[in-house]
């Protein structure tokens, strides 16, 4: 492995707080951050789609974490669920006018709107290298 | 009539969205895979395209890329389900950063997939 300089890991920390500060100040509710991404799927994904199966397949988990995260959302009021009549044992989830509100607060939001006042090639630039860190990582 | 370019690996998916965009009335054209699916947007000027995210070669998101990398605003269809390498959520935001006009999640509804596409055709045109 290459012995990294003391400026590669300067940038390495400070994407990695970047990333941190993000969740820093959870928004109006106590959400986490694979609830957040629950969420998000549950309000953009098509009807058929929007199962715990559905979920897991988005988030690359198993079953168990989706239900889990689901369950949790819908105790807390952000999503309802109807007999899904061409599998009953599959409910069908639907994001509730609080789940839609709230996700108008999300930390995320933060992000976005930060990244939106950047110049577009500083966006594309960004894109390109996670995209690039992401790869290296995961190969 | 608006002529729609279905882009799948998997025929029996080709052939059964084919079937309902015909009944429908539109007019379409197959490829099996993101680089057939270049050469097609290309040669057939298609209005829109329906683009499988997994694919063997070029897949559907090397293809978006390529597409917009075009400046071209042809309006694009990402269907995503379970597939190897990256997960979907991470698939779905680089489909959003190359602006896909749509991510599409399976399974799906003909009629929504229908609706999608008139949507679109009707924003293309006006």
């Amino acid at each position: 492995m290459i012995n990294p300089s003391r400026a590669d890991m300067g940038l390495s920390l400070l994407l990695e707080q970047t990333a941190r500060s993000i969740y820093d100040k959870r928004g109006p509710a106590d959400i986490h951050p694979g609830q957040w991404s629950a969420l998000r799927y549950f309000a953009r994904a098509n009807r058929k789609a929007r199962t715990v199966a559905g979920l897991a397949t988005f988030l690359g988990v198993t079953r168990g974490p989706a239900s889990r995260a689901t369950t949790s959302l819908v105790k807390q009021g952000f999503l309802s669920s109807e007999v899904n009549e061409q599998d009953r044992r599959s409910p069908l989830f639907t994001i509730t006018e609080k789940g839609d509100n709230v996700l108008k607060d999300a930390p995320i939001i933060r992000l976005a709107s930060a990244i939106s006042a950047m110049e577009r090639k500083q966006r594309m630039d960004l894109a390109e290298s996670l995209e690039q860190l992401y790869s290296s990582l995961n190969s | 009539m608006s002529k729609i370019l279905v882009v799948d690996d998997d025929e029996f998916v080709r052939e059964s969205v084919c079937a309902v965009l015909n009944v429908a009335g539109y007019d379409t054209v197959e490829a099996t895979n993101g680089e057939e699916g270049i050469t097609l947007i290309e040669k057939e000027a298609p209005d829109l395209a329906i683009v499988d995210i997994w694919m063997p070669k070029v897949d559907g998101l090397t293809l978006l890329r390529r597409v917009r990398a075009e400046n071209s605003d042809l309006p694009i269809i990402i269907v995503s389900g379970g597939g190897p390498g990256e997960t979907l959520e991470r698939a779905t935001a680089i489909a959003d950063i190359y602006n896909a006009d749509h991510v599409l999640f399976k399974p799906f509804e003909d009629t929504e997939l229908l609706e999608m596409i008139e949507k679109l055709l009707e924003c293309d045109q006006a």
